[in-house]
């Protein structure tokens, strides 16, 4: 139909400088998938979920019943605490013998080959190490070895200065370090009539990018030296290579926590008694805090975590469920692709 | 117009004068002499500089920062800014906020410098433009426009703009005039005529005005902004009133006449122009005023997690208060667990808690805007090629209501038709012309200027030529038993009775311009048909019948007004006779015939015929008339003309004497050809459950046969009209208007039952003005509401605001005003969305638009697809903010409220809190605003009704839709938590533990994957630019960032809380299988499963567009393979399954 109107009475200009480019992109017609999610498609989808996550949580949940661990609770045991009768009498007992503790054995009967390494962990329950007044009491330059004035210092408060005198700058200084882990442990292994000890490695405890990097080689100053307070040990020569101490630092996120203390490299057998030789200085009677002592074998996956394990085959478990009801709803309910019956125009009108 | 500005204009700028003279007057001096030194001659006036830049290179900073903490977000960012400057009391470092804020005030910045910078451009080019300023005694400079003076003689050259408000003193024309074309004052593209000052008439250069304005001065009313109003007077021992005719706008154009001189009267923003240049209102779309509630809403569950947390650690604290190792202070910040404490807990959460308020928010959507209208503009769909003129987006900030619109207002002429009058028909002693012309072969030797596509098409017409052409002016129509009238005396009067002024153009040929666009088209017909007119004066036209020149003395001229409905020319023709010519609406012309019966009934019928095409109808009469009966007559007549006394209703009664007893001639018909697509764009916005209204100047009759062919009403609509008689007095008005109501809902009822398509409604000019009253606007909307289409006739541009206003404030809904003219401003300023057709006349409607765009048919594309596209874009965008800010803070929550003692310990580091929002999950949403498309534009075209989902979404469907959003956010963030917590708080294989930094890097992973995914299953549009953004940038680059944020701390004291993170995750398997896949995939689980059980057992109607989208691809694609390879069934099957891939 040949126009009649004024529009194209006027002839169009020979050079449309104003029209817009002629492309994909400025057209908005980029090549694209578009997937729309058939019946069949959908089934498949949460099967093929289904087919990953439960062999994935299965092999989680193997590895993690594969896993021997051993826990013996000792902070309420009556030869660590000198048989006091409740938390008030034992850290009034653990102030009497101002720094020393006291010396027990926890035995633990191994039940299962135990597989080199074994790892030795102490376990603080009720501790909160990720609380914010806590985990900011630091001063990672200073950590590092760099020389801090003590204006700078303001989140080591209140452990800045020994004894609140001002000359005296705590290094390192601020909560964590001061209420650093002071209980120690050897390791024995006893068979039959049998007891050696067990060298316990203390050395490759802790991250190593923490040794080489994030703590310094340097001597502590003016650090925790009141053997009065019962929690809040003494650094054993320079700050990094007290790896106890550079395991310490790194806080936990959870008031329960375990920190690897030591690894034994040498199978125990079933049979076998460990047995551990505790100093039993750290008060957490103040608080109620449990300890503990944890040796265990790891897995590929790590310790026995049975979480993942169940997530996933959960989550796997879940999806095919979804996948059958889906089926069964889809068989029941038959709806034609696009058909236009479900409209809402149509079903209103 | 002036009504609207009416309020205003006093009051402003009082104004000083040194000179002894009445307040409300201004006194201008001419400069007609180079100043002397020191002069403070009008010096109390402003320079004629113009400024529309908003800012200033010093000012900037200030306004600009102003401007965007006047933003309730901003300031509340700032606000946390300023609290976690106080080291004791915040648990997250002031940078986490400070840098993203400096990042989305900077783009807002960046924009609004490039505006601005624009605009300082092009205010810079307009103040340099250069005029000849004129000083007695020597040659004329050349002065910039910034430089005019107020007094200062300027002469402006043919086709240039003036510079400034000047008074007309001089041109060449013998007579004093000069025309003016003042389309981007008030859009109008004829043009004016105006006359100079008098006594300066004479005088061609500035020695000669200089001796005739020496002594005098110019008396003036102060600056206003009434277009068509101007009392002044040159006052010197006479006083000599000037008016609005003498006085040449800035911001019109010199047309057709060499050169004009002038005198500035108001400069710069004195001028008219500048004084009505209101700030355009600021509008805000329905999204973002939702979006403000909800930040609201947000920060009060940020306040009740912040209270919760206050007493959470007042319990805490009786339990873990006095543990030994946390030497807890009681005094400040820490307190004990009183009052203070409280409060410092309080505000600690508050610090930790803010990213619950997306901070990207706004900038994200501002950069999405401003995306999609680039989109818009470059959409060659809305280009017109004809014109050459593309889409323009005029705002960048009302994308979205394009997808909400549910009235949409528009005027008629120009909009929905072209504004080119076409002489189409003619009805002649009972014969109706051109009305088959279209069919007919083009055989016939056209004259010259003439082409088949003409509007005017009855000068096609084969029969009507052919009459002419045999020069048969005396072939008699026997039908109607009067001698002497014929096809030639028909168009011979239409080539004399009217009031186009022609001008010799090219080739000698008459061009004509008129005012009134019904009558050019019938003297342009007239002229195709060999009746030209050559020149018209006071007293004379001058005509060309068929190659010979006749001559008329005009005797006297009976001017049309809206009352009359007609006018009439006394003539003198060559031969002494003197006839009356008259022409108007057929009504009144019938009325007023000299044989009632003559002609009328075939005549009558054409007219009826004539009006149901929807053509605009006129009747043409005359009247021949003795001497001695002129004489009489015009006696009276020129008294009464020059009465002083109730001159115009002595003249009309003159008027009405002298035009009776006519002899009808014929009728004709002008038609305003619809533009291209109309009907269908109409249709489709309908079928979208668009109300159209259209609001015209026309009569009641013309209107409703446009709305018929334009599809506004439909066959089977039944239509309810609203007549001005009914509603002269207020107690009939109100029963009228009760009646009509009813009747609407008798007619929905029983549509409801049949098969009906809706109502119209028609309101006459006059019923619309007394409906607009506070009185009766709820029922009048109650009505419209259930009405498809309304039409509103003979409508004000008053009430076209006024309606406009109406439908926004009471019915609740997004309004679109469309139009094209100067009289559509008030409705397209007064609508949420204002759209201008960048027509023939002038710009003052695109001016004030938000959108521009050549042809009404682009608006269903635009509303369609664009607008829902954006809507649902756009409303993603903001869910998809608040949902993934809130699946990422929560952890916070988790971490303080049940494992950390309400301690405010944040669980993500300072450099991970601060790029959140900006590096890992701000592109996708981006990415996603700009590129996806639910459906395809051609499917949302075939089936408007995809349109409804989103126009009926209001505050409740929002609010419904983001508590579902935040559900999901609390479901994926309790996952996203847990799982790498719980997962990762055991030993690895190595014996080691993560600690909280590494967990709380984990849950970030988690998070981070978590959200992007979430984007991704809700994309179904997937671009390469979508896979990169998500998989490549967010998901791809932090995995990289990580690791180098990790090994910062070796080399520089930066991010210790990252130190050596990043190398020891991903040496752990079970920080790959919780955070990295589990925890996402498990999240994206629940959401994939809500999906795709409401798109098969409850789907949307939008899940069934896609799924026949995909249905006719596959088909499509299926046909297309097994053409290419009939024989080969595989190659078939191979190209399906190719197919799934692709398509």
């Amino acid at each position: 139909m040949p126009t009649m109107g004024g529009a194209a009475e006027e002839t169009p200009p020979t050079k449309l400088r104003k029209k817009p480019r002629n492309s994909r992109f400025t057209q908005q017609n980029l090549k694209a998938w578009r997937p729309v999610l058939t019946p069949v498609k959908v089934v498949l989808v949460f099967m093929a979920v289904a087919l990953v996550l439960i062999p994935v949580g299965v092999a989680c949940l193997t590895a993690s019943i594969s896993v021997v661990e051993y826990s013996s609770r000792y902070d309420n045991v009556p030869e660590c605490t000198d048989r006091a009768n409740d938390n008030r009498e034992r850290e009034q007992k653990l102030y009497q013998v101002g720094g020393d503790g006291f010396l027990c054995n926890v035995s633990i009967i191994v039940e299962e080959d135990m597989k080199a390494p074994i790892f030795m962990y102490y376990e603080l329950d009720s501790f909160f190490q990720n609380h914010r007044r806590y985990v900011k009491g630091r001063d990672d330059e200073q950590l590092k070895g760099k020389n801090r004035a003590a204006s700078s210092l303001d989140d080591c408060e209140p452990r800045l200065f020994q004894n609140g005198s001002r000359d005296k700058v705590i290094n390192p200084c601020g909560l964590t370090a001061w209420s650093f882990f002071n209980d120690t442990f050897r390791a024995f292994e006893s068979q039959a009539s049998n007891t050696s000890e067990l060298g316990l490695r203390q050395k490759g405890i802790a991250w190593r990018s923490d040794v080489e990097h994030r703590f310094g080689a340097y001597e502590p100053q003016n650090f925790n030296n009141i053997p009065e307070l019962r929690g809040g040990g003494e650094i054993n020569g320079l700050v990094r290579d007290d790896e106890h101490f550079v395991v310490w630092m790194r806080t936990a996120p959870l008031p329960t926590f375990r920190k690897l203390w030591g690894i034994i490299d040498r199978d125990v057998l079933q049979g076998s008694t460990f047995v551990v030789e505790i100093s039993n200085r750290y008060n957490t009677y103040r608080f109620g805090g449990k300890k503990s002592i944890i040796l265990s074998t790891t897995s590929w996956l790590g310790g026995k975590n049975n979480f993942l394990g169940f997530a996933y085959i959960v989550a796997g478990g879940l999806s095919f469920l979804l996948g059958t009801l889906f089926f069964v709803l889809h068989l029941s309910f038959r709806r034609p692709l696009g058909s236009e019956d479900y409209l809402s125009w149509r079903r209103s009108g | 117009m002036s009504q609207v500005h009416g309020q205003t204009s006093q009051s402003r700028r009082p104004h000083t004068n040194h000179r002894p003279v009445r307040a409300d007057i201004r006194t201008v001096s001419f400069r007609l002499k180079p100043d002397p030194p020191h002069s403070r001659l009008n010096h109390e006036f402003p320079t004629n500089y113009i400024r529309t830049a908003k800012y200033t290179f010093y000012n900037f900073i200030f306004i600009n920062l102003f401007n965007q903490f006047s933003r309730v977000a901003n300031l509340y960012f700032l606000f946390i800014a300023a609290l976690q400057l106080i080291p004791q009391l915040s648990p997250t470092s002031w940078v986490t906020t400070i840098a993203p804020l400096l990042f989305v005030l900077s783009i807002n910045a960046a924009k609004e410098i490039y505006d601005d910078y624009n605009r300082h451009k092009s205010d810079g080019e307009v103040n340099n433009r250069e005029v000849d300023v004129l000083l007695a005694g020597s040659k004329p400079a050349v002065s910039k426009w910034q430089d005019l003076k107020v007094g200062d003689i300027v002469r402006v050259m043919r086709d240039s703009e003036f510079p400034a408000d000047i008074l007309f003193l001089s041109s060449p024309d013998d007579e004093g005039l000069c025309w003016v074309e003042t389309a981007n004052l008030d859009g109008e593209t004829n043009l004016k005529l105006k006359y100079c000052y008098p006594a300066t008439e004479a005088c061609k250069d500035a020695r000669e005005l200089a001796k005739e304005l020496e002594g005098k001065r110019l008396e003036c009313e102060h600056p206003n902004e009434k277009l068509y109003q101007f009392e002044g007077a040159v006052v010197g021992s006479t006083e000599e009133g000037l008016d609005a005719s003498n006085l040449l706008l800035r911001g019109s154009t010199l047309r057709k006449t060499e050169w004009v001189l002038g005198v500035v009267v108001f400069s710069g923003d004195d001028t008219k122009i500048r004084r009505n240049q209101q700030a355009a209102p600021r509008k805000v779309t329905q999204l973002e005023r939702h979006m403000n509630v909800l930040v609201l809403v947000v920060f009060a569950v940020q306040v009740v997690f912040s209270v919760g947390g206050a007493i959470g650690r007042h319990y805490w604290l009786q339990q873990h208060g006095d543990d030994w190792y946390l030497e807890a202070s009681r005094g400040w910040p820490e307190f004990g667990p009183n009052t203070q404490g409280a409060l410092v807990t309080f505000l600690r959460f508050v610090i930790l808690l803010n990213q619950m308020i997306p901070i990207s928010l706004y900038v994200t959507l501002e950069v999405v805007k401003v995306a999609q209208c680039v989109f818009l503009n470059w959409d060659l769909e809305m280009y017109h090629e004809a014109s050459d003129t593309p889409f323009k987006c005029r705002t960048t900030t009302l994308n979205e209501d394009l997808g909400q619109v549910e009235y949409v207002l528009s005027d008629k002429t120009g909009t929905l038709t072209q504004n080119v009058m076409g002489f189409v028909w003619a009805s002649i002693g009972g014969h109706l012309y051109g009305r088959d012309t279209r069919s007919m072969p083009g055989e016939l030797c056209l004259p010259k200027g003439l082409k088949l596509d003409t509007p005017h098409s009855i000068a096609l017409d084969p029969i009507i030529r052919k009459s002419i052409e045999r020069r048969s002016s005396r072939r008699v129509h026997q039908e109607n038993g009067q001698m002497g009238l014929t096809t030639g005396d028909f168009f011979f009067h239409l080539a004399v009775c009217n009031t186009v002024v022609p001008t010799i153009g090219e080739g000698n040929e008459p061009v004509y311009q008129a005012e009134s666009p019904d009558e050019e088209a019938l003297v342009q017909g007239a002229k195709y048909l060999g009746y030209t007119l050559m020149a018209r004066s006071v007293d004379s036209v001058q005509l060309n019948v068929l190659g010979q020149r006749v001559d008329l003395k005009v005797l006297a001229v009976l001017e049309f007004n809206s009352a009359r409905k007609r006018m009439s020319i006394v003539c003198q023709l060559p031969n002494g006779k003197i006839r009356l010519y008259c022409k108007g609406a057929d009504t009144v012309i019938l009325a007023r015939l000299a044989d009632r019966r003559q002609n009328r009934q075939a005549t009558r019928e054409h007219l009826n015929e004539m009006a149901s095409a929807g053509l605009r109808t006129l009747a043409v009469a005359q009247r021949d008339l003795s001497e001695a009966e002129f004489n009489e007559w015009y006696d009276k007549y020129h008294k009464a003309s020059v009465s002083l006394v109730q001159r115009e209703a002595k003249v009309e009664e003159m008027a009405d004497e002298i035009e009776r007893n006519l002899v009808l001639l014929g009728a004709t018909a002008v038609e305003d050809k619809l533009q291209d697509g109309v009907p269908e764009a109409i249709e489709r916005l309908s079928r979208a459950g668009i109300k159209v209204w259209m609001l015209t100047g026309d009569k009641l009759e013309t209107a409703v046969s446009i709305s018929h062919s334009c599809s506004l009403f439909t066959a089977g609509m039944k239509v309810v009209t609203l007549r001005e008689e009914d509603f002269t007095e207020l107690a009939k008005a109100e029963l009228a208007l009760t009646q009509a109501h009813q009747d609407v809902v008798r007619l929905a009822s029983q549509q409801r039952t049949g098969a009906g398509t809706g109502i119209g409604l028609v309101v006459d000019g006059g019923a619309l003005a007394v409906v607009l009253k506070v009185k009766f606007q709820d029922e009048f909307l109650s009505m419209c509401k259930k009405c498809r289409a309304v039409v509103c006739c003979r409508v004000s541009p008053i009430q076209k605001a006024q309606v406009t206003n109406l439908v926004k404030c009471k019915a609740g809904a997004i309004a679109l005003g469309i139009g094209d003219g100067a009289n559509d401003v008030g409705m397209i300023q007064a609508a949420h969305i204002g759209v201008g057709i960048s027509g023939r006349e002038g710009r003052a409607a695109v001016l004030a638009s938000d959108f521009s765009m050549a042809q009404f048919r682009f608006l269903s594309r635009l509303l369609l697809v664009h607008g829902r596209w954006s809507y649902k874009r756009n409303t993603e965008v903001v869910m998809y903010a608040f949902y993934k800010n809130f699946a990422y803070v929560m952890a916070n929550v988790y971490l303080n409220f049940f494992m950390a003692g309400f301690s405010t310990q944040p669980i993500y580091n300072s450099a991970l809190i601060a790029t959140y929002n900006v590096f890992w999950t701000s592109l996708p949403t981006i990415a996603f605003a700009i590129l996806e498309k639910d459906v395809q534009a051609e499917t949302v075209m075939a089936a408007p009704e995809l349109y409804m989902e989103a126009m009926r979404s209001d505050w409740r469907s929002f609010f419904k839709s983001l508590s579902r959003w935040l559900f999901y956010a609390l479901v994926h963030s309790v996952i996203t938590f847990v799982w790498p917590i719980y997962a990762l708080d055991w030993p690895e294989r190595d014996g080691k533990l993560v600690g909280l930094n590494a967990a709380g890097v984990a849950v970030y992973t988690a998070v981070i994957i978590t959200v992007n995914l979430k984007v991704a299953v809700r994309t179904h549009h997937w671009t390469v630019i979508n896979g990169i953004v998500i998989w490549g940038i967010s998901i791809g680059v932090w995995f990289p960032f990580m690791y180098v944020c990790s090994l910062l701390w070796q080399w520089w004291e930066l991010l210790p809380d990252m130190s050596g993170v990043a190398q020891r995750l991903f040496s752990v398997p079970a920080f790959w299988l919780s955070a990295v896949v589990g925890a996402p995939m498990f999240s994206i689980l629940l959401d994939f499963s809500v999906m795709v059980f409401e798109d098969q057992f409850r789907p949307s109607d939008t899940r069934i567009y896609q799924e026949r989208e995909q249905k006719r691809a596959r088909l499509a694609l299926q046909e297309s393979t097994s053409a290419a390879s009939t024989e080969l069934f595989a190659a078939g099957m191979n190209g399906m399954g190719l197919s799934r891939g692709v398509a």
